[in-house]
């Protein structure tokens, strides 16, 4: 009888901890992690903003350059039969 | 008199190739000549080669023939390699309306389509030796040149200018996280003076670039094939240039913005200094008293 408690205490014990891990682990709700980032007003945030414009930029760099090679393009001389 | 008359006749032979050198490409007489010219910008170069003997072009029949479909070949793939290249880029979009952006990859799927069922034909004609269909099909690599020349800067401008717009945006949040600091320091008693006035400046630049990008996609999204018309061509032409320099004006804004947020950030690190060493002053100050 003694035993047969302490059995379903201990399942029970065991059954509270690891869903009170689980949910400590579960991923945070991504619109809740955004906006906490878009407030996030630190000097890590700032840094980090400003990498992304900067890796962005160097985008726009390429993109131009694609402009100007679509604008100034020679084609293959063709063989005239 | 025969002068007067060969001379009339050479200079009109010079002038169609110089206005006109896709259908230059299509003249073949005796003799060599080499056509050089500018259309806007886009240097376009044709080649007549030589039919003057018979035996001759009979005699290099084969060799005409593989060269030929050599040379198409390479064109062909040239606009492929570069219109998939391009199609790639449409997928990395962000800001494009959905219905644009499908026009825009269906035009570029329509070339590569159009392209590839080409270089087929040509492919047969140069298996079958059939030079009359194989003429044709070259011909139409230049025909549709013009396509090929207004496709590619469109769509390029167009993800440039997407591009401007995911930046600005960017810059936009960024510029919400300096207001706030700004008026942190404010707060704490900083000076924050020259950034108040970086942020005024980073503000300004990144709504022109918005705008500046707007009007590129606006400008060449409605640009439609020339279809030989010279008139429209020049048009055309004359839009994408327009919208290329918006694009270069919109990049130049996001850069003055990026080196307006360089100096707020200096400002910030300065006044985290200088707020703590007035606090520490002050707390010492008072102490003594």
């Amino acid at each position: 009888m003694w035993v047969a408690i302490i059995a379903i205490v201990l399942g029970g014990a065991w059954w509270l901890s690891s869903s009170s891990m689980q949910q400590a682990q579960a991923p945070g709700n991504g619109s809740a992690a955004g906006t906490a980032a878009a407030n996030d007003n630190s000097d890590a945030a700032i840094d980090q903003s400003m990498a992304n414009i900067d890796a962005q930029l160097n985008g726009l760099s390429s993109d131009t350059v694609t402009v100007d090679q679509s604008m100034n393009d020679q084609p293959v001389q063709q063989q005239a039969l | 008199m025969k002068f007067k008359l060969f001379t009339v006749a050479a200079g009109m032979l010079v002038l169609s190739g110089t206005v006109l050198p896709v259908f230059a490409a299509e003249t073949s007489l005796g003799g060599d000549a080499n056509v050089k010219t500018n259309i806007g910008g886009v240097h376009v170069e044709t080649e007549m080669e030589a039919t003057a003997s018979a035996t001759s072009s009979m005699k290099g029949h084969d060799g005409l023939i593989v060269r030929a479909k050599s040379r198409a070949d390479e064109e062909i793939l040239r606009r492929i390699n570069a219109l998939q290249k391009l199609d790639d880029r449409m997928s990395g979009m962000q800001r494009l309306s959905g219905d644009e952006m499908s026009r825009l990859s269906d035009s570029i799927k329509a070339q590569i389509q159009a392209m590839t069922n080409l270089q087929a034909k040509i492919t047969t004609d140069a298996d079958d030796n059939a030079t009359s269909a194989m003429k044709i099909d070259i011909k139409s690599i230049a025909d549709s040149y013009r396509i090929f020349m207004l496709v590619m800067p469109q769509a390029a401008i167009t993800a440039a200018a997407d591009r401007v717009m995911s930046i600005a945006s960017a810059m936009s949040d960024l510029a919400a996280k300096f207001q706030t600091r700004i008026a942190t320091a404010q707060s704490a008693g900083a000076d924050v003076s020259t950034a108040v006035t970086a942020l005024a400046d980073f503000n300004a630049k990144v709504a022109d670039a918005n705008v500046q990008a707007q009007a590129a996609i606006s400008e060449v999204s409605t640009l439609t094939p020339d279809s030989g018309d010279q008139a429209k061509l020049q048009t055309n032409l004359a839009a994408l240039k327009d919208a290329r320099a918006k694009v270069v004006a919109a990049q130049k804004d996001l850069n003055t913005a990026r080196d307006d947020a360089k100096a707020i950030i200096k400002v910030f690190a300065s006044a985290k200094v200088n707020v703590h060493a007035t606090t520490t002053a002050s707390t010492t100050t008072e102490n003594d008293q």
